[in-house]
């Protein structure tokens, strides 16, 4: 992308093409993966041409994957995997202690 | 019919090794509906609960944590029902909530330049604890635990549409609580872009 257009759209509306309203408004479907093929394809086409969506789709990405942090930073606490386990063996589960998935 | 003790071993060996593992993901969607810890624990217990006893209705090769969400929520439901309390907002009740979020806070399309000045991790985590329901629980399973709109369509037991909507609702409503936070930081006001993702287009003026 070494050119980068002085019209942000005029290169990346083309034949088929999708222009700057679409892509911003599809941005999170495109980012989910969700579009159809033809879809994905014409977004990705426009977001590697145009100066005005791509800082848009990077800022988006960036918020989606610091959400999708959160699942690192919380895990259910001992004290609740202690509880299932103790439930679980009321109603009759026997755990395979060699396994250890009951411990982890 | 009761399984012998080679039957149940089995029985409690797959359970083990398919169910268990996805005790994590179980209590932060059960966490994310409950918002309160002791809420969560109980429902996390019901849940695993009613998999082991109908474990062997469970779908071998399908997908193990899908199937446990759904029955946290029902379990999550069941628990409101006994308690009276009605948190399941009707659509239309939806889309007038974040209606009146959007008004209240001006524009919902943007301060994006103003959130790439944060760090999101801790503000983002206490965002998603305030966010209302039902649009926590559609973010809590696309982005926290990467579930398709199909899936979680399923799960919360609503057409894809309407966890799109709930979804790209709950999105801008947390980019709104962050822009607050930051501005309580002491952050310059961005800069709005025209249009938000997922947003009708507005006509120029």
């Amino acid at each position: 992308m070494s050119d980068v257009p002085k019209d942000p759209c005029a290169a990346a509306v083309g034949a088929g093409a999708v222009d700057c309203t679409i892509v911003l408004q599809q941005l999170w479907e495109y980012l989910d993966s969700e579009l159809g093929a033809d879809g994905m394809h014409a977004i990705r086409t426009h977001l590697a041409l145009c100066s005005k969506c791509y800082p848009q789709y990077d800022f988006e990405k960036g918020f989606l994957e610091a959400i999708a942090d959160c699942r690192c930073t919380t895990c259910a606490p001992n004290d609740v995997r202690c509880h299932v386990i103790e439930a679980l063996r009321r109603a009759g589960f026997c755990p395979d202690e060699r396994a250890g998935a009951v411990n982890q | 019919m009761a399984l012998t003790p080679a039957e149940q071993r089995e029985y409690d060996s797959s359970f083990e090794g398919e169910a268990l593992p996805w005790l994590d993901d179980v209590y932060r969607f059960a966490l994310s509906l409950t918002r309160n810890e002791a809420d969560a624990d109980d429902i996390v217990q019901e849940t695993y609960l009613r998999a082991y006893r109908s474990w062997h209705t469970f779908e071998r090769g399908s997908d193990a944590r899908r199937w446990l969400f759904t029955i946290c929520r029902n379990a999550f439901l069941r628990t409101r029902e006994r308690a009276r309390h009605q948190v399941e907002l009707e659509d239309g009740d939806v889309e007038a909530v974040a209606s009146q979020v959007a008004e209240n806070t001006g524009s919902a399309s943007g301060d994006d330049r103003l959130l790439t000045r944060l760090d999101l991790g801790p503000a983002l985590s206490q965002a998603l604890g305030r966010l209302a329901e039902p649009f926590r629980s559609a973010v809590t399973l696309v982005d926290v635990e990467d579930q398709s709109y199909d899936a979680a369509a399923e799960i919360l037991g609503v057409p894809i549409g309407t966890v799109r909507s709930r979804l790209f609702r709950g999105r801008r409503l947390l980019q709104q609580m962050l822009t607050e936070y930051a501005r309580d930081a002491g952050l310059p006001t961005p800069i709005t872009p025209a249009v938000a993702p997922g947003a009708t287009p507005q006509p120029h003026r």
